[in-house]
């Protein structure tokens, strides 16, 4: 099962590189990145997510031991914690579609911040739906020793949405201030 | 400790087990029934739904450019519009690139051929197998019915903006290519996470890297290919999507976005793509040498590394299909070189294959047919390609009939001449059948003087002047002989393509039976019956040489078998991923319907959300709802899994 993990972040990793690299590529197409009448994306929120995404890593690498343990009591509980850290960072990408200060028609530059934040909040949903599965499924009687490993698994993909939320938040963030 | 069996090694040779044969049956068979049918997840049907499929879209694409050739025979032909011939060459070229070259010489070789080559019971992610393939029917079922109802993609194979935007394309004609084009190559993408799972995890015990089959090498490097280039198109394909559905600018200059951004993401992955093609013929190619030169393949190590170099090096040239495009002069400079570099692996392959034949006992049997007909052709098309590699020839050569012909030497000479040496020599390990070696014989004639016959002159003709994707030409021209004869040497293969269907159909009711081992091979594929039961092997073999068969006939002693495994239960044994220890059990998951409804959903949220937006949010949650059921476990399963676990109360 890791490699199934494994197999799933080598392929979103390439799509979100390549995503990146058109990213940089219509900036490079561009004398102002963003254009000159589109404001920077609003950075509060974006930023908020990102040091939650950051402290989520905590209760993860917690989460990640005590699955290994196989201790049942504890794994749900961090399950809770995560699930709820989880809802708190979706909610907080409506406002960074907010904050983008564009609708997604009005230039390449919208098109290509709209379609990378997409992608993200993509993963994180349905990431977080099947950590939803996951704490449902260690109830009654489908427990095995293998549920456990499939949320150790689990913890090592969320390393991995946190890791691509901190470079979108570069590219989306930083980016368009830095050009 | 479980509460199992230990997994040992026996070294008694394995003799028939009846009580285990009926138990590993009733366990590995799929269910009967119409609904069973579309739960099946053993590798090798979906590895022959995958041929049969390619196979008939092979057939769909070939007849599309019988007509077109029909069309182009004479100048000033009416057979074809102008709307009808943009519709019929995109459809040839889709339905040969992604709906026939990737699925065959990947998806199906790979997915039959890899688990039994070595030495495991099925794929690693078997319901991922079933739903992929569905996800594949249903792109290529989107896409022609488009096609039949006269609203197919007429925008070129490789659909470029702005030509295929909205300003330029409107309707709906471009969308069912970009949904295809995505549902197939995600399709692609989740059958090569399962053959390098199973490649790296699954194999025999004793099956170190350096003992696997130069196939299942290729297949590997091929898989990794796929992971790194296919997201690229399957991401030009949504943007193209999203600028002509919902308004989004990532093409259109007037707004910041840029035509080329979309030639680039296609080609980056399109090179590759023809690389994924080409190198699993490649692999066949050391296959049919080996086993028909009656020695293991000359210069393995090289061949490898070669295979290596050639992924690699794919993914460095993609701009030598640009150079048309205004890009600076150090770019082109470097593509050059770089596409210029491809030939050295590529010629040592090519020499290693020659030394295996030159130093072994050659057996011209049908299989080498092609083999030889690979050379001849592959190399032409080669040579042509370093041609094009340099930027003035390219210059003046881009968009001709002599970019045709190259393609045409290097995809078919590269990769169809291998998969039919491919299907002779397979033929009898799936159906259990030999192939009619008269039939056989007279295709494959038929089929290379033809190829000749229609690709040739189209150097000649390209360099003339004509120009690719015209419907028609003047008489002033000068065209009208060559083309004819280009038309004439089509038909010649189509009626060498029917001689083969006839043969298909009447060898697998009525051929020669074939035995487990008929070309006296050596790979792991040729140790079991013909066609393979439905669990593969009875015992998996201990692996102590590459060419097992061969090394288990010169030291019998040696020959080892695994014992321990479960066979009330789909229980697999995962081994290390350098030198294949035994590392632990693995269960694989029952025969299910979830993966065919889960390709049923994706395939109508795409289509649904090309009309309504809102159908995308629709889709995902009932996907959702699919995937749940996908990996609910079932109270057989759960069973199977507790037998083999310790319980500690404390955790319980």
């Amino acid at each position: 099962m890791w490699w199934a993990t494994a197999g799933i972040m080598l392929v979103e990793g390439v799509l979100l590189a390549i995503t990146v690299a058109s990213y940089f590529y219509l900036a490079s197409r561009n004398a102002n990145w963003p254009p000159l009448d589109t404001a920077p994306p609003e950075i509060l929120a974006g930023t908020v997510n990102l040091v939650l995404f950051l402290v989520s890593l905590a209760p993860n690498f917690w989460l990640k031991r005590v699955a290994g343990s196989g201790d049942i009591q504890k794994t749900r509980r961090a399950l809770y914690v995560m699930i709820l850290l989880g809802a708190a960072t979706l909610v907080l990408r409506v406002f960074e579609f907010a904050g983008l200060n564009c609708r997604w028609d009005f230039s390449s530059y919208a098109s290509i911040s709209w379609l990378l934040l997409g992608l993200l909040s993509l993963q994180l949903l349905t990431d977080w739906a099947d950590t939803v599965v996951l704490t449902i499924m260690l109830f009654g009687k489908h427990v095995r020793a293998g549920r456990f490993m499939d949320v150790a698994e689990s913890a090592d993909y969320w390393n991995f949405v946190v890791g691509s939320a901190a470079v979108g938040w570069v590219i989306l963030y930083l980016i368009p201030r830095w050009l | 400790m479980s509460n199992l069996a230990p997994i040992t090694q026996s070294h008694a040779r394995a003799d028939w087990d009846q009580g285990h044969h009926n138990r590993l049956e009733a366990t590995w068979k799929g269910r009967p029934g119409f609904w069973g049918w579309f739960t099946w997840s053993h590798h090798k049907e979906i590895g022959i739904r995958y041929l049969v499929t390619a196979l008939c879209f092979l057939l769909l694409g070939g007849i599309l450019a019988l007509v077109m050739r029909l069309q182009l025979a004479r100048p000033e032909n009416h057979l074809l519009g102008p709307d009808q011939y943009n519709q019929f060459f995109t459809m040839h070229g889709t339905t040969m690139m992604f709906l026939f070259a990737v699925p065959v010489m990947f998806e199906a070789l790979a997915t039959y051929f890899v688990p039994l080559m070595v030495g495991a019971r099925n794929v690693a992610f078997p319901r991922l197998a079933s739903f992929s393939y569905f996800l594949y029917l249903f792109g290529g079922i989107v896409l022609w019915a488009m096609f039949l109802l006269n609203a197919g993609a007429d925008a070129g194979w490789f659909s470029y903006v702005p030509l295929s935007g909205p300003a330029f394309t409107p309707g709906h004609r471009a969308d069912a290519w970009s949904v295809m084009v995505m549902m197939t190559e995600i399709s692609a993408v989740c059958v090569a996470v399962e053959i390098l799972v199973t490649v790296f995890k699954l194999r025999a015990p004793g099956m170190s890297l350096n003992r696997i089959p130069l196939f299942v090498w290729v297949e590997t490097i091929v898989a990794f290919s796929v992971i790194f280039a296919l997201p690229a198109v399957i991401l030009s394909s949504l943007m193209l999507l999203l600028d002509r559905n919902f308004g989004t600018q990532f093409f259109n200059p007037a707004e910041g976005g840029d035509a080329l951004l979309y030639q680039h993401l296609f080609w980056f992955f399109g090179h590759p793509e023809v690389y994924i093609v080409f190198l699993p013929g490649a692999g066949v190619i050391s296959t049919l040498v080996a086993t028909f030169s009656r020695r293991r393949p000359f210069g393995y190590l090289a061949i490898v590394l070669s295979t290596v170099s050639v992924g690699f090096l794919g993914f460095g040239v993609w701009v030598h299909h640009m150079f048309a495009t205004g890009l600076p002069l150090l770019s082109l400079s470097f593509f050059t070189a770089a596409s210029l570099m491809i030939a050295i692996p590529t010629g040592i392959q090519i020499f290693c294959w020659l030394a295996t034949i030159i130093t072994g006992k050659l057996w011209l049997a049908t299989p080498m047919l092609w083999v030889f007909g690979f050379f001849f052709i592959f190399i032409l098309g080669g040579l042509t390609g370093v041609m094009l590699a340099s930027v003035p020839l390219d210059l003046q050569a881009h968009d001709t009939y002599f970019v045709v012909a190259h393609l045409h030497y290097v995809v078919i000479g590269g990769a169809v001449f291998p998969f039919f040496g491919a299907i002779e020599y397979w033929f009898p390990k799936i159906t259990g059948r030999m192939l009619n070696e008269m039939l056989s014989s007279v295709f494959f004639w038929l089929f290379f003087v033809g190829f000749n016959l229609t690709f040739f002159p189209m150097h000649l003709v390209g360099l003339a002047g004509m120009t690719r994707r015209i419907y028609t030409y003047g008489v002033d021209r000068g065209w009208g002989e060559l083309n004819y004869i280009e038309t004439v040497g089509a038909f010649l293969m189509g009626l060498g393509v029917l001689f083969f269907v006839i043969n298909l159909i009447l060898s697998a009711r009525r051929g020669r039976v074939a035995g487990d081992n008929p070309w006296r091979a050596g790979t792991l594929e040729w140790a079991t019956s013909s066609p393979p039961l439905a669990y593969n092997f009875l015992y998996i073999p201990v692996v102590q040489e590459r060419e097992t068969i061969w090394e288990d006939e010169a030291h019998p002693e040696r020959a080892g078998v695994v014992t321990g495994l479960r066979d009330e239960a789909r229980e697999m044994l995962v081994t290390t991923v350098v030198d294949a220890y035994p590392d632990h059990r693995l269960l694989l998951p029952a025969p299910s319907i979830w993966p065919f409804w889960a390709a049923v959903v994706v395939c109508g949220t795409a289509i649904c959300t090309v009309f309504q937006p809102w159908a995308f949010v629709v889709g995902s949650l009932l996907f959702g709802i699919v995937l749940i059921g996908w990996f609910w476990p079932s109270e057989e399963e759960t069973a199977a899994q507790h037998k083999g676990e310790k319980w500690d109360n404390a955790t319980s």
